[in-house]
């Protein structure tokens, strides 16, 4: 399945929830992430049963320094 | 808590200024911080322990896949301090809106620096946009700190459409210069029902000394800090500046007038 994550394209290899897009990632257990999909926050506790679609637009963001 | 440790001045102990209220928090300390630009976490930390400050701003961006992720908020829990996301990097109400739901999922927190500027180079707020962001996060629980221009029309609709506070702009974002827009953050001080967040510009501990004495509720500092040669001594530097303000406000200062006002008697020193 190809999906678009943080608009590049992105082949997810190990399954089709967002916890496997995670784990294909090593980001199973980033604690400060939040995800969208499709311009819709997906919150922590769906991930494990959120399905993705081909052609879905991931958002993966994270904290960092800013004013 | 003590809002500010100042120097032992032996009988004279500073006084402590009323503390501020924002939606349905109470702060001692009336500087708030940026987190930007600073050389590395560990000067950030210092920076943010020596400015007093209660809340500190974080700003969110897309995870970048292949970089080694260092979680900043790790470095950023200092006891009392709370976060403060922005969405930096929006150029619409519906972007805006969208990156306020991810930093509540992010960091469990409904407070938000709303802020919408879509011109890199004056970084300048879209009012437009920011009322509706406004009207509907607000509509959504968030508590809003909306950063704008120094507009005191603009500031009332704010606070109609449900803004916890009003941050107008001292001058453009990092750029130093002060309070280029005084006359206008003056009449939004007399109108507001909401707290004034002074905003962006302001480069030197005298000019958020001044924003404190004209009435602001509070300021928010980065760039001055982060870039200065020593920022945690700048950061302290800022923290006495906005206390010295905030008291000088609450002892209510003089009226300036135009004509000489004797301070020493003129009469009955060598006769007459």
């Amino acid at each position: 399945m190809r999906i678009l994550l943080n608009d590049d394209e992105f082949s997810l290899e190990r399954g089709e929830t967002l916890v496997a897009l995670l784990e294909q990632l090593a980001m199973r257990d980033a604690e400060r992430i939040a995800i969208a999909v499709n311009d819709r926050v997906v919150r922590r506790g769906d991930w494990p049963d959120h399905r993705l679609n081909d052609n879905d637009r991931v958002l993966l963001i994270a904290p960092i320094q800013g004013g | 808590m003590i809002p500010c440790q100042l120097p032992d001045t032996g009988s004279n102990q500073f006084r402590e200024t009323q503390p501020l209220r924002v939606g349905d928090r109470d702060y001692d300390s009336r500087l708030f911080l940026g987190t930007g630009k600073f050389g590395s976490y560990a000067l950030m930390r210092e920076a943010v322990e020596a400015s007093g400050t209660e809340l500190v701003t974080v700003a969110l961006r897309r995870v970048h896949l292949h970089e080694q992720q260092d979680d900043v908020i790790e470095h950023l829990q200092v006891p009392g301090v709370h976060l403060l996301p922005n969405t930096s990097g929006v150029r619409t109400a519906k972007e805006a809106v969208l990156a306020a739901q991810l930093a509540r999922e992010s960091l469990q927190t409904d407070w938000l620096k709303l802020e919408i500027h879509p011109d890199p180079r004056y970084l300048l707020p879209d009012p437009i946009e920011t009322l509706l962001a406004t009207e509907q996060l607000a509509g959504e629980g968030f508590q809003v700190m909306a950063y704008i221009n120094a507009d005191p029309v603009l500031c009332k609709r704010l606070e109609e459409a449900g803004a916890a506070a009003v941050m107008p702009l001292g001058a453009p974002i990092g750029t130093n210069q002060g309070l280029q827009t005084r006359a206008m953050l003056e009449i939004i001080i007399e109108q507001s029902h909401v707290p004034v967040v002074v905003d962006a510009g302001i480069g030197a501990p005298s000019q958020a000394a001044e924003a404190m004495e004209m009435g602001a509720d509070a300021v928010l500092v980065n760039t001055a800090i982060a870039v200065a040669g020593d920022p945690v001594a700048m950061a302290q530097a800022f923290r006495l500046a906005v206390h010295a303000g905030r008291m000088a406000y609450e002892a209510r200062m003089g009226v300036v007038s135009k004509r000489a006002e004797a301070s020493s008697p003129l009469t009955a020193f060598l006769g007459n």
